[in-house]
């Protein structure tokens, strides 16, 4: 029975959290009256509808909107998305909600019925997304690459993006319509298309894709696609290449399209089902992938898993700026992480540089190392000279610990780059430039080199280019990443005995300027998850993109 | 379509599939209910899908599909309170076997619910659709949502339990009149 009282423990049982106390009561209050696990049940299913049904954009709903508006009266709340949408299909300016209001009239007279020919095909490709096997078969009895006015996707953003369109037709720009048999080559850059059902699909140059009549697939004849499907429609979107078919469950994934090695995929969340295209020797084979999985189609292997292939999927950017694009989102999400000491050499103080996180472990500054850069985007540069905390990092010596900072040299050099010291000549954890990365661990402090867990990871500080350094220590275990690929992993059973001081540079004069920033300590390891976030939050401003790179 | 005979694999995977997005809304719900940390939730979900499609060789046809995935989220929240250093709370094994036929009885298609729930939302005004972004997108608690514009955390809720209210009857009304 449904009374005020029903629905004063609603509202805590949706609220949240779960207590004890309340678990009892629900308990007692599901097994009062039948209707009542009715009522819970319906909520449940709202709740789980409600956030991706508000991040929702599709032309189902738009036209749903538009049919709803004929039979209502009462007004209705149009999204800024929607609304361009709407814009572009009546051709008119829609500015307050009055206007928006009429132009909507408007538009239901132009549309209306067209809309009922275009729910029903709407209501077919609904068949193909909620069951990714038969939309494999819709796929293809869909895909006539006959251009047609139907528009089954936009292209949301782009980046940098150049195009090599056919004679005749202009570059696509955003906001623009895509229709069935377009077929788009990006040459260079970046561009975000979403499908009418609102799958987004990150494309990086070069890439080549064609859109065909489903309002959830694309063709991917060469390049590199991410696939973002993170609402409740746009799952089952489905990625075509020369060698599979790749149906998403729900998830973050990539895939590579090449006509030589063949169909790269990777999955970054959730999972993805693959299966070998019906006239290549993989027809009949299909593969389940879950997050961190990846996998290879091709003539010559099939369709087998492969090793973790995530680093393929990094976007190649340049960094070769002289000031690391520092956001304050970057900062932030370091600093949620609550870092022992955040070192951003914004100012030097005196002789100090100061942390971000408190007063304890400040910087003393010996010999030559200044800060430089542009506002607010400063680095340290070091020739000759070297930082050091006057204080020693006691919760170093606890297990896990971290050190992730950035670092940049036009030149190949040797030099030390961040080294944990007990004293002038012992020394437990060292970062060096040699010239290639190394990360060495050293239990009981040590003047060394070689004598603890160590990493050589072959990278080379010879770039010109910055390069995100994660040196991590987890379990019994240190692991060194390079811009979030892991470079190197190495046993390490034993945690540091002795609380070291922090010191950043080397005592001898380098070669080349080297410049770090943003050096963070954490007395805990970071994941590989979050590793790859602090990147993507430098790779992503730099794109400007809306949808992160995984 | 194509009228091709099925391999057994694929017959399965089919099986699985459509199964799945049957029952995906109801663990869905199961999940958030318990796992209010919204990505968190997403990935015990993702969890459960994956390990649901390793497993469904060990699916009885017999139990209500549901009520398996039920079992599986239950062991993968339990995990994440272990995660968490925290003692699982968690609906009890008989709310869970009342909710189960209650969730059957919902007879309409995933897409038609979500169809209604759309149309529903449209009428929400701005001010319920802050708050449902607020809450569900920006994934803000109560507190942090009261702090925002200015009232109680309770009232909040309340606010919040008076929409969700209103979207689930707009959404049963229009799903029995579609009917």
């Amino acid at each position: 029975m449904y009374t005020p009282s029903n629905d004063k423990l609603l509202c805590r049982v949706l609220s949240g959290p779960l207590t004890p106390e309340l678990s009892s009561e629900l308990d007692d209050w599901l097994r009062e009256d039948p209707q009542n696990p009715v009522l819970l049940a319906q909520f449940m299913l709202l709740e789980n509808l409600i956030p991706a049904v508000r991040k929702e954009f599709s032309a189902e709903s738009i036209l749903a909107l538009l049919l709803q508006l004929e039979n209502d009266a009462e007004p209705i709340y149009i999204t800024q998305d929607v609304e361009r949408t709407l814009r572009k299909k009546a051709g008119a300016i829609v500015h307050d909600p009055l206007v928006r209001l009429f132009a909507c009239v408007a538009c239901v007279v132009i549309v209306v019925s067209g809309a009922f020919w275009a729910l029903s095909t709407l209501i077919a490709a609904n068949t193909a997304s909620t069951a990714p096997q038969i939309a494999d078969q819709q796929v293809q009895a869909d895909e006539t690459l006959v251009t047609d006015e139907r528009i089954v996707a936009m292209l949301t953003a782009s980046y940098n993006a150049t195009w090599a369109m056919p004679d005749g037709m202009s570059d696509p720009t955003a906001n623009d319509a895509l229709h069935p048999g377009d077929r788009l080559t990006l040459t260079a850059g970046f561009a975000e298309i979403t499908t009418n059902r609102g799958a987004v699909a990150l494309l990086e140059a070069p890439t080549t894709i064609e859109l065909f009549d489903n309002d959830n697939a694309m063709r991917l004849h060469d390049g590199k696609l991410i696939g973002f499907c993170e609402t409740a429609s746009s799952k089952g979107f489905i990625v075509r290449t020369d060698d599979a078919d790749i149906t998403d469950l729900g998830t973050k994934f990539g895939v590579i399209a090449d006509h030589e090695t063949g169909t790269l995929m990777h999955v970054f969340s959730g999972s993805i089902s693959a299966g070998g295209r019906a006239d290549t020797v993989n027809a009949n084979k299909q593969l389940l992938l879950k997050a961190g999985q990846s996998a290879v189609a091709n003539p010559n292997d099939g369709l087998v898993s492969k090793p973790e292939a995530a680093a393929a999927f990094l976007p190649k950017i340049d960094l070769s700026a002289a000031d690391l694009p520092i956001t304050a989102a970057y900062t932030q999400a370091v600093k949620q992480l609550n870092p022992l000491a955040y070192y951003r050499f914004e100012e030097r103080v005196g002789n100090e540089f100061r942390n971000e996180m408190g007063d304890r472990f400040t910087l003393s500054c010996f010999g030559d190392v200044v800060s430089k850069g542009s506002d607010a985007n400063r680095s340290a540069v070091f020739e000759d000279g070297f930082l050091e905390t006057r204080q020693a990092i006691a919760p170093l010596t606890h297990g896990d610990y971290t050190i992730e900072f950035w670092a940049r040299s036009e030149h190949e050099i040797m030099c030390h780059l961040i080294t944990l010291k007990v004293t002038s000549k012992l020394t437990n954890a060292v970062l060096t430039f040699e010239p290639a990365l190394r990360f060495e661990h050293r239990a009981d402090p040590s003047n060394s080199a070689g004598s603890g867990d160590t990493i050589s990871s072959g990278i080379l500080s010879k770039t010109g280019q910055w390069q995100h350094v994660v040196a991590v220590r987890s379990g019994q275990e240190i692991r060194l990443y390079v811009n979030t690929v892991l470079v190197g992993t190495a046993e390490s059973p034993r945690p540091l005995s002795t609380a070291p001081q922090l010191k950043i540079g080397s005592n001898t004069k380098i070669r080349s300027p080297l410049q770090l920033d943003e050096i963070a300590v954490y007395d805990k390891a970071l994941s590989e998850q979050q590793v790859r976030e602090h990147f993507r939050l430098i790779a992503n401003d730099e794109m400007r993109l809306r949808r992160p790179v995984p | 379509m194509q009228n091709t005979p099925q391999h057994p694999q694929e017959a399965k995977q089919r099986d699985f599939t459509k199964r799945w997005f049957d029952a995906q809304h109801a663990l869905g719900g199961f999940v958030r209910l318990q796992i209010r940390h919204h990505s968190d939730a997403d990935d015990i979900i993702q969890e459960v899908a994956a390990q649901a499609a390793i497993n469904f060789d060990q699916y009885d046809p017999a139990r209500p599909f549901a009520a398996w995935l039920f079992g599986i989220a239950r062991q993968r929240i339990a995990e994440w309170y272990r995660k968490q250093n925290r003692t699982p709370i968690m609906f009890s094994s008989e709310a869970v076997d009342l909710l189960l036929p209650a969730l059957a009885q919902q007879q309409a298609e995933p897409s038609e619910r979500v169809d209604a729930l759309r149309l529903c939302m449209s009428k929400l005004n701005e001010k319920q659709l802050l708050l449902i972004d607020l809450r569900y997108h920006h994934e803000l608690s109560s507190e942090d949502i009261a702090d925002e514009i200015g009232t109680t955390p309770s009232s909040i809720n309340v606010m919040l339990f008076r929409i969700r209210d209103a979207l689930r009857r707009c959404v049963e009304h229009r799903l029995e009149a579609d009917a």
